[in-house]
C-alpha cells in the first residue's frame, strides 16, 4: 500500500503526501457551492430553446405569447444579441442561432422567467418556424463534392490560424518529414490499417450551471462551473461587447470538467437575460440537455500504413487523420493538428507523411477532452506497432525500446524533445508488471493476455499571473487565476507556497479563479496548471521571500545571502540563537511601510523551436513541454460473450517531479477510467444527427465495480525549463489504455479489433470471425 | 415539469377505490425508480399518483407450508429480497435477479410488484419467476384474482392489470429437495446496466437425477418476457449430459425473438441465449450434486 497521507512537514512540503486540505473538507460535507448552488435574491430561473432539426433556415420566431405569460420577465433570441462571432479558432458561431440551425440542440431562443414551471411553459409557447435543410451526418458524406454546405463560406471567416479551409473541411493540415517512399522502400513489412473511434461524452456529474446577475451600473457578473474564468471573460466581453472591467467571472466549486467547461455554453444567454431583466438568472442543464449541447470527443477515422525494417527499426509512417467536429470548427483544427503530432512522436520514425481533416457535420459541436485527440492517435500508433512487431516476430516491448524517442529528438513538426523518460517508464512498467512472464492460462474456459502501450502528451502553456500576500501573522494568501476543478492544483499552490516561504501547508489560503481579484491564467486546461501556474506562484513566493528578508537583513543586521526561511521561521545560517518568528517580519513590514507584503509571479512557457517547413494549415507545430508513458495490462475474455475483464493494470508516467504523490497517483487513476469507460462501453449514438442515448443509462460509464486496481508508477525525470522540472499529468495516462487493452484482447484471443468500444458484442464478434 | 395530485391511503380497498374513481389517469407508485424516471423523460405523466406505503402487509415475504410455494407481496422491496434468509434459500434464482438490478440506492426503493407492473422485455425478475412457474395476485374492486405471470405480460409496458387493479403478492416455486434455480444476464457494462439478455431457470430432480420438473425462461429477447417450455420439456425425465443441455440451449435460442437496437443486434442476442442458457443448466446441474 502506499503510505497514508503526511502530516504537513516543516521542511520538504514539495514531495509530501499532502492532502486536500484546500478543497477536501467542503466537498465530502457538502458544503461546497458548485454552479447551481450560487444563491441570489430574486433569482430568475432561465431556459434555452434548443433546435429541434439538425440543420434548418429559422424562418421566424415569434415569442409575443412567451412575453406576455405573466411570470415572464425576458425573452432573447438573436435579436438580442450584438452580431459578433466567436470559436477558438475560427470564428464561425454565434452565442444564439441566426438564421441557421446546425445541431439538434442548438440555442434558438431563452427565457427568464419567476421559476422554471413558468420558463418551461414560455419555452412552450414560442413558435419557431424551421425550413429544414438537407443536412450531413458523417465526415464520410460531409466530404463528398455535393455534399450539403453547413456554412455557405466558410473560408470567409476570420481565423486566427491560416488554415485550409473549403466545403466541409474547416482545417485540411498536412506534415511531410521525410520521404516516405524511401522508407518504404526500406521496409520488410508493410501494413495499413483503419481505425475508428466514436463521439464520447464528457461525463462530468454536474450538468453545466451558470448565474449571471447586472448592477446598478450594468456591470455584469458570472458565477459558472468553468474552468477557465478568464477565458469566458474574454469570450463574454467579445461575444457581449462590454469591456473587460465591466465583466466579472468567478469559477464555482466544478463536478467535472475534463475540458467540457472550457468554451462558453449558456454563459452568455445567462448574462443577456439578466440584462435585459435586470434580475439575477440562473440557467441550469438538465443532464438530457448537457449531453446534447456541451460537446464531446471528437470521432475519428485513422489510416495510418507503416513500414518496419527486419532488424525492427520503424522505417516509415503515412497517415490520414479524419475527425468529425460537429457543427462548427470549435477544437477540431487543435484536435486534428494534435493527433497528427501525436501519431509520429513516440516512436523514432525517419519518414512521415500525414494529413488531417477536421470536417464539420449536423451534430454538436466537439471540445477538448481530456487529451483531444491523443487516444485516436494512440489507437492507430500502438496497433500498428503491436502488428509490425508480430510481423517481424519480435516482442512489441522489444520493438518499442528499439524505436523509442530520447532526449533531443523531434516531433514530426521538428520540435525538440527535452528530459524525454520513454524508455525509463517502458522499463519500469516492464519490471513491475514482470513483462516476459507468460501469461497464465485459465481452466475456466476463458481467455487470457497482456498488451502494453505507450503514450506521448504535450502541454499546454499560455499565460499564468500570481500573486503571493503574506499576512502579518507570517501566514500566506494566495492568488490565482487557476480554478480548482478537482485535480488539487490548490493544495499544489498551496505546496509551493508554503515550501517557499518556509511555512506548513495549513499557513497558505489560496484564493482562485475569480477574474476580479486573481491575476490572468489561461484557466485548468491542458494539463498545464502545475507546470505553469506552479511556476508563477513560485515566483510570487520567492519574490515575497526576497521583501521579506530584505526587512529581515535589515533588522539582524546581517546579510541576506546568510538568511533562510523554514519553520515558520527567519533563520540565520549557522546561529540558530538568532532565529526570529518571521511573524515578526511581516508585522514590521505591514505596520511600518504599510504593507501589504506582496509577492508577484507570471509565467509563459516557452514553445520550443519548429521547422515551419514540416506543416501546413496546422495548428500545434509546437508545445511548451512533452511527456511520455507506458502502461500494461493483463485481460481475461469470455470468448463465450465477449466480456473482457482487466486482470492488472500497471500505469508508469514521467511526471518531472511529484509535488504531491497522491494527486498524481489519482490524476493517473483518474485518466486511465476515463479511458476504460471509452474503450468499452462508452459512445454516443446518433441516428440522422438525434443523440440516441442522452442519458446515464444508455451511455455507459465505468462504475466502481468494473474498475481495476491501477497500479501506478511515477517516474521523475526533471524538466530544467520548469519549476521544481514539474511537467503535467492530467492528460498524459488516457492516450495509452485503450491501446494496451485493444493488444492484450489480441495476444488472448488473435482478433484484432480497429474499432471502439471493445464492447462484449464486438469482441465477440471478432472472435467469431478468428474462429472461421 | 411533472405535476400530479398525490394520494397516500390507508387501506387496500380505499386504494383501488381511488384507482377505480380515477380510471385511466391514476397510476400506484411503489418505489417510483421506473414510474418517475418515464413521467421525466416522457415530459408528462398520470394526473393522480397512488402510493400504499401506508397499507400495512403488502410487503411480507413467507413460505406456504401447505403448497410448499413462496409467497411474495407485491412491495416488498428488491433490497428486502436479495436479504431474505428464506429467499436466499429457497429461490437463488429470484435472489440473483434482485440482486442485479441497478445499485443498492435503487434497490432499497424498487419493488418486485414494479419491476412486473412495468412490464419492461428485460425486467429482471421476471425469467426467475416464469421459470419457477410464478402467480400474480391482483386485487380489484371486485376481489381478487390470480393468475399464472406468463398471461400477466402482454407487450412492452403492457400487462393484464385492469386501470383499477393492484398487483398485491407473487407466488413462486421453492428450492429445496432436489430443486434449485438460478438466473444469469448478459450486459455491455458489467455491473449496473439493463439486461440484453437474461436467462432463468428452475429444475427439480428425481432421486436417480432425472429432470422432473423444469422451468426456463428468457429476458430481453421478445415483447414480454418470454417462458420457452418446449426447450424446457426437452429435459424432463432426462439426465443433465452436456449433449443435452447444448440441445436445449439451442432450442431456446430458436424460440426467441430478439431485435436489434441501439444495445445489440438480435444476431447477439441470439448467440447469448444459447451462452447463458447453458451456462445456467450446468450451474444448475453442479448446484444439484452437491
Ligand atoms: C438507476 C436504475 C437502474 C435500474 N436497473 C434495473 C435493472 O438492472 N433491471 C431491471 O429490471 N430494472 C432496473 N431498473 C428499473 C426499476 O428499478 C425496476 O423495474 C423496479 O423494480 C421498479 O419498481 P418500483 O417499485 O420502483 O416501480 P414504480 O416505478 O413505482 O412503478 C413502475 C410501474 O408499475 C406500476 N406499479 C408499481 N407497483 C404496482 C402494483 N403493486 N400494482 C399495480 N401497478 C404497480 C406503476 O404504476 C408504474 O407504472 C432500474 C431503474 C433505475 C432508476
Amino acid at each position: 500500500m502506499e503510505s497514508a497521507i503526511e502530516s504537513s512537514a516543516q521542511k520538504g512540503v514539495i514531495g509530501s503526501r499532502v492532502g486536500r486540505l484546500t478543497d477536501g473538507y467542503e466537498k465530502v460535507t457538502g458544503v461546497a457551492r458548485y454552479g447551481a448552488d450560487i444563491e441570489h435574491a430574486n433569482c430568475l430561473a432561465g431556459m434555452v430553446l434548443r433546435s429541434e432539426h439538425p440543420h434548418a433556415r429559422l424562418r421566424s420566431i415569434d415569442t409575443r405569447r412567451a412575453e406576455a405569460l405573466p411570470g415572464v420577465k425576458a425573452v432573447i433570441t438573436a435579436a438580442d444579441a450584438p452580431q459578433v462571432l466567436h470559436g477558438f479558432t475560427v470564428h464561425d458561431q454565434t452565442i444564439i442561432a441566426r438564421e441557421r440551425v446546425r445541431y439538434v440542440g442548438e440555442p434558438v431562443a431563452a427565457v427568464a422567467a419567476v421559476d422554471k414551471a413558468t420558463a418551461s411553459e414560455a419555452l412552450r409557447l414560442i413558435r419557431v418556424e424551421y425550413e429544414p435543410l438537407p443536412a450531413v451526418f458523417t465526415p464520410h458524406d460531409a466530404l463528398r463534392s455535393d455534399a450539403p454546405l453547413l456554412h455557405p463560406n466558410f473560408a470567409a471567416y476570420e481565423s486566427k490560424v491560416p488554415l485550409n479551409r473549403y466545403g466541409n473541411v474547416c482545417c485540411h493540415a498536412k506534415i511531410t518529414n521525410g520521404e516516405v517512399a524511401r522508407g518504404f522502400d526500406r521496409s520488410a513489412v508493410i501494413i495499413e490499417n483503419t481505425f475508428k473511434t466514436p463521439h464520447v461524452h464528457f461525463g462530468y456529474i454536474e450538468p453545466h450551471a451558470v448565474s449571471a446577475a447586472v448592477d446598478g451600473r450594468g456591470f455584469l457578473t458570472v458565477w459558472t462551473s468553468t474552468q477557465a474564468p478568464f477565458v469566458a471573460r474574454a469570450a463574454l466581453s467579445h461575444t457581449l461587447k462590454l469591456p473587460m472591467h465591466q465583466v466579472r467571472v468567478i469559477g464555482t466549486a466544478i463536478g467535472g470538467g475534463f475540458g467540457g467547461k472550457v468554451e462558453l455554453l449558456d454563459e452568455p444567454l445567462a448574462a443577456l437575460l439578466a440584462i435585459k431583466a435586470r434580475r439575477a438568472v440562473r440557467i441550469e442543464m438538465s443532464m438530457l440537455e448537457d449531453f446534447h449541447v456541451a460537446q464531446a470527443r471528437h470521432a475519428s477515422e485513422i489510416t495510418l500504413k507503416a513500414g518496419i525494417s527486419s532488424d525492427g527499426m520503424l522505417q516509415a509512417f503515412e497517415g490520414t487523420v479524419i475527425m468529425d467536429t460537429g457543427a462548427y470548427a470549435g477544437f477540431g483544427p487543435h484536435t486534428t493538428s494534435q493527433a497528427m503530432v501525436l501519431l509520429g512522436s513516440p516512436y523514432r520514425v525517419p519518414h512521415l507523411r500525414f494529413e488531417g481533416f477536421a470536417v464539420l457535420t449536423n451534430k454538436l459541436n466537439c471540445g477538448a477532452l481530456r487529451a483531444p485527440g491523443g487516444p485516436q492517435a494512440a489507437l492507430a500508433c500502438e496497433s500498428t506497432i503491436d502488428m509490425l512487431a508480430e510481423k517481424i516476430g519480435m516482442d512489441p516491448f522489444e520493438v518499442r525500446l528499439k524505436n523509442a524517442k530520447r532526449s533531443g529528438d523531434t516531433t514530426p513538426t521538428g520540435c525538440e524533445l527535452r528530459a524525454v523518460a520513454l524508455e525509463q517508464t517502458l522499463r519500469a512498467a516492464a519490471e513491475r508488471f514482470d513483462w516476459r512472464r507468460a501469461v497464465q492460462r485459465p481452466s475456466n474456459g476463458k481467455l487470457r493476455g497482456k498488451g502494453m502501450a505507450c503514450g506521448i502528451w504535450g502541454g499546454s502553456g499560455y499565460g499564468a499571473g500570481a500573486t503571493v500576500r503574506v499576512n502579518e501573522d507570517g501566514t500566506a494568501t494566495v492568488f490565482t487565476g487557476a480554478v480548482e476543478t478537482g485535480a488539487g492544483s490548490t493544495i499544489v499552490a498551496t505546496q509551493i507556497v508554503a515550501e517557499e516561504l518556509g511555512l506548513g501547508v495549513e499557513d497558505v489560503h489560496v484564493v482562485c479563479g475569480d477574474t476580479e481579484s486573481t491575476p490572468f491564467d489561461m484557466g485548468a486546461i491542458g494539463s498545464r496548471t502545475t507546470v505553469s501556474t506552479g511556476q508563477a506562484l513560485r515566483q510570487a513566493a520567492v519574490d515575497a521571500k526576497r521583501k521579506i528578508l530584505q526587512e529581515a537583513a535589515e533588522q539582524l543586521e546581517t546579510r541576506l545571502d546568510d538568511l533562510e526561511l523554514r519553520g515558520r521561521q527567519v533563520l540565520v545560517k549557522g546561529v540558530p540563537s538568532r532565529a526570529v518568528p518571521l511573524r515578526e517580519i511581516t508585522t514590521t513590514l505591514t505596520m511600518k511601510h504599510g504593507g501589504p507584503v506582496m509577492g508577484l509571479g507570471a509565467c509563459v512557457m516557452e514553445l520550443p523551436g519548429f521547422d515551419a517547413a514540416t506543416y501546413e494549415s496546422h495548428t500545434l507545430p509546437s508545445k511548451p513541454w512533452f511527456t511520455f508513458g507506458t502502461q500494461m495490462v493483463e485481460v481475461e475474455v469470455d470468448p463465450a460473450s465477449g466480456d473482457v475483464e482487466i486482470i492488472r493494470f500497471v500505469a508508469a508516467h514521467d511526471v518531472g517531479r511529484a509535488i504531491n504523490p497522491v494527486g498524481i497517483e489519482g490524476q493517473i487513476h483518474g485518466a486511465v477510467t476515463l479511458a476504460l469507460g471509452q474503450a468499452f462501453s462508452e459512445q454516443l449514438v446518433f441516428q440522422q444527427g438525434r443523440l440516441m442515448n442522452p442519458n446515464f443509462l444508455d451511455y455507459r460509464m465505468p462504475t466502481a465495480l468494473e474498475t481495476p486496481h491501477i497500479e501506478t508508477i511515477i517516474i521523475e525525470a526533471a524538466d530544467e525549463e520548469s519549476a521544481y522540472g514539474v511537467k503535467g499529468v492530467g492528460e498524459p495516462p488516457v492516450p495509452p489504455v485503450i491501446p494496451a487493452i485493444a493488444n492484450a484482447i489480441y495476444n488472448a484471443t488473435g482478433a484484432r479489433i480497429l474499432e471502439l468500444p471493445l464492447s462484449p458484442e464486438r469482441v465477440w464478434l471478432a472472435l467469431q470471425k478468428v474462429a472461421r | 415539469m411533472i405535476a400530479f395530485d398525490y394520494h397516500a391511503p390507508e387501506s387496500l380497498q380505499e386504494a383501488v377505490r381511488l384507482l377505480d374513481q380515477f380510471a385511466g389517469t391514476a397510476r400506484v407508485v411503489a418505489g417510483g425508480t421506473d414510474l418517475m424516471v418515464t413521467c421525466r423523460l416522457r415530459g408528462l405523466g398520470p394526473q393522480h399518483v397512488i402510493s400504499l406505503r401506508r397499507v400495512e402487509n403488502l410487503d411480507v415475504v413467507r413460505r406456504d407450508e401447505a403448497t410448499g410455494r413462496v409467497r411474495i407481496g407485491a412491495f416488498a422491496t428488491l433490497r428486502q429480497i436479495e436479504r431474505s434468509p428464506l429467499l436466499r434459500e429457497r429461490c437463488a434464482g429470484l435472489v440473483e435477479a434482485a440482486h442485479k438490478v441497478g445499485s443498492i440506492p435503487v434497490r432499497n426503493l424498487a419493488t418486485i410488484g414494479g419491476n412486473l407492473c412495468n412490464a419492461s422485455p428485460s425486467a429482471e425478475t421476471a425469467p426467475p419467476l416464469l421459470a419457477a412457474a410464478a402467480t400474480v395476485t391482483l386485487t380489484g374492486p371486485g376481489g381478487q384474482r390470480a393468475i399464472p405471470l406468463e398471461q400477466f405480460f402482454l407487450g412492452p409496458g403492457k400487462t393484464a392489470l385492469q386501470p383499477n387493479e393492484v398487483l398485491t403478492e407473487v407466488s413462486l416455486l421453492a428450492d429445496g429437495a432436489g430443486a434449485a434455480s438460478m438466473y444469469e444476464r448478459q450486459c455491455i457494462r458489467r455491473f449496473k446496466d439493463i439486461a440484453l439478455v437474461g436467462v432463468g431457470a428452475r429444475l427439480a430432480l428425481d432421486g436417480a437425477g432425472r429432470c422432473q420438473a423444469v422451468g426456463l425462461a428468457l429476458g430481453a429477447v421478445a415483447p414480454t418476457p418470454l417462458p420457452v417450455p418446449a426447450a424446457a420439456d426437452l429435459l424432463l425425465g432426462q439426465q443433465l449430459s452436456d449433449a443435452r443441455i447444448a440441445e436445449v440451449a439451442a432450442a431456446a435460442r430458436a424460440a426467441a425473438k430478439p431485435i436489434t437496437d441501439i444495445r445489440a443486434s438480435a444476431e447477439y442476442r441470439s448467440a447469448m441465449v444459447e451462452v447463458l442458457t447453458i451456462r445456467v443448466l450446468r450451474a444448475l446441474r453442479e448446484a444439484l450434486r452437491n
